[in-house]
């Protein structure tokens, strides 16, 4: 029963990165988890766009989607970074003002739901790194991957610090630890914890600006000895794969660094071989290669 | 559209004539105006404004006076929500959040982008900010995924209730 989760999938990744979304029910299920479905789930929504219009309308709809879980009575679990900073953030919200929890269920009532109890949130991220950790992944996996990579941390995850507590979001660990124990070896590079540029509502009012904030971090990646990108958001997927090919036609760059979400790699070491990373715009032919042991 | 040499200051000093909606946003997003001492840390940590003409400083220091100009700036939809700033701020202050609630008050005195008043339209027609396409479609079935995932775009009906209930955009500011 505790190892059941409410499985959030939000907007990239069911519609437009599903490798990610297969590949993380097979990480969750063999772990042991149990998937619960959220039937009628809306978009979360997303924490930069629609909380800058209306945040109170924000948080209804999020509040909506957390009842969802209420019902299943379960943890939510989400991939995306955005998705978790939107649910994580309206709970937080929530659990705090109790004035504000008594409008949102005003609302809600229109849209014939209710919200009562705390909904735990957590990020795929979280529960991998943390919830079963470097040495208990170490026990279970059948192989290793050979891959340097870039780790991409994004921003919600992380921040801000006070509300998530996760880990420290200028100098974190839980990514390497944990991909570390699946044999991957995480390069440095300069712009390490930079942003991919796509949040806040850039990537979809000034995509322009959104594209050049991304070719900052491209580059120095490309200057690092990483091989891949690893990012545990499938909007900084999006931004990292769709957005190289935009580079490459604007500015005639030649950037194609393989995009791998963290359930790709885990599911790999888990037994699967094709973990969906042909679907890529960028580096489709690009295959994870097993380390010898 | 701010000056990027950081010197453009703000258009209010009377204090009678300062926008006081901007001033209560401020405090209720966490952001006390008089605290903000203009270090700079927000602008130093700003990945967009090392790309855009966005100087975060200078805009919360022009929304600080209740300089109403700063609703219109393009400038507030530049930053990516990073939180950097917010996380550094020495005195504290929740700088992001205070974006987020300018936002909204120039949201809500019409000043939209029409590209965002398009991801608005997507949302309220299939209840996601992306929606699946027929391309999808085909990779979730050979991935041996539900062609449709089971969200709200399944129920069309439910889809409308949540469009009719939330995100309803005032109409565009009209020039004077």
């Amino acid at each position: 029963m505790e190892k059941e989760l409410s499985f959030f999938l939000g907007c990239v990744m069911p519609n437009r990165y599903p490798a990610i979304e297969a590949t993380t029910r097979f990480t969750l299920e063999r772990l042991g988890y149990t998937i619960k479905e959220m039937e009628g789930a809306s978009c979360c929504p997303a924490p930069g766009v629609f909380r800058s219009f209306d945040k109170f309308d924000w948080i209804v709809t999020a509040a909506r989607n957390l009842s969802i879980a209420e019902e299943n009575g379960s943890p939510i679990v989400t991939t995306c970074s955005g998705c978790f900073g939107t649910l994580y953030g309206a709970s937080h919200s929530l659990k705090e003002d109790d004035e504000l929890k008594k409008k949102v269920n005003q609302r809600l009532k229109s849209l014939e739901r209710q919200l009562n109890s705390d909904v735990e949130v957590k990020h795929v991220a979280q529960i991998l790194g943390y919830d079963v950790g470097p040495s208990e992944i170490e026990k279970v996996i059948s192989r290793k991957v050979r891959l340097k990579v870039a780790v991409h941390y994004g921003c919600h995850f992380l921040r801000p610090f006070e509300e998530r507590g996760i880990d420290d979001p200028d100098r974190p660990r839980i990514l390497e630890d944990y991909l570390e124990a699946l044999g991957i070896d995480c390069v440095d590079h300069e712009k390490m914890y930079a942003c991919c540029g796509a949040g806040g509502a850039v990537r979809a009012g000034h995509f322009d600006s959104s594209m050049d904030m991304l070719s900052e971090k491209i580059h120095t990646i490309e200057n690092s000895e990483a091989e891949a990108i690893l990012n545990i958001c499938p909007f900084c997927h999006l931004q990292f794969d769709g957005g190289q090919q935009t580079l490459n036609e604007k500015h005639g760059t030649q950037f194609n660094i393989p995009v791998i979400n963290i359930a790709q790699v885990t599911a790999f070491c888990l037994g699967m071989d094709d973990v969906g990373l042909k679907y890529n715009a960028t580096a489709p032919e690009f295959q994870l290669e097993a380390a010898s042991l | 559209m701010s000056d990027p040499d950081f010197g453009t200051p703000p258009n209010v000093y009377d204090p009678a004539k300062r926008d006081a909606e901007i001033i209560q946003v401020l405090k209720y997003a966490g952001f006390e105006p008089n605290a903000c001492m203009q270090c700079g840390m927000c602008t130093a940590s700003c990945l967009s404004g090392r790309w855009t003409s966005m100087r975060t400083r200078n805009i919360v220091w022009r929304a600080a006076q209740g300089d109403a100009s700063i609703l219109e700036d393009p400038d507030i939809w530049l930053c990516t929500t990073c939180y950097n700033c917010y996380d550094r701020c020495p005195r504290d202050l929740k700088v992001t959040d205070a974006i987020i609630e300018l936002r909204n008050l120039a949201t809500k005195r019409g000043f939209i982008h029409p590209r965002h008043r398009k991801t608005v339209g997507i949302l309220h027609k299939s209840g996601h900010a992306v929606p699946i396409n027929d391309k999808v479609k085909a990779i979730r079935k050979e991935l041996g995924l539900e062609e449709c995932p089971p969200t709200i775009y399944r129920d069309k009906k439910e889809v409308q209730t949540l469009g009719k209930s939330v995100f309803q955009l005032p109409p565009e500011k009209e020039e004077d």
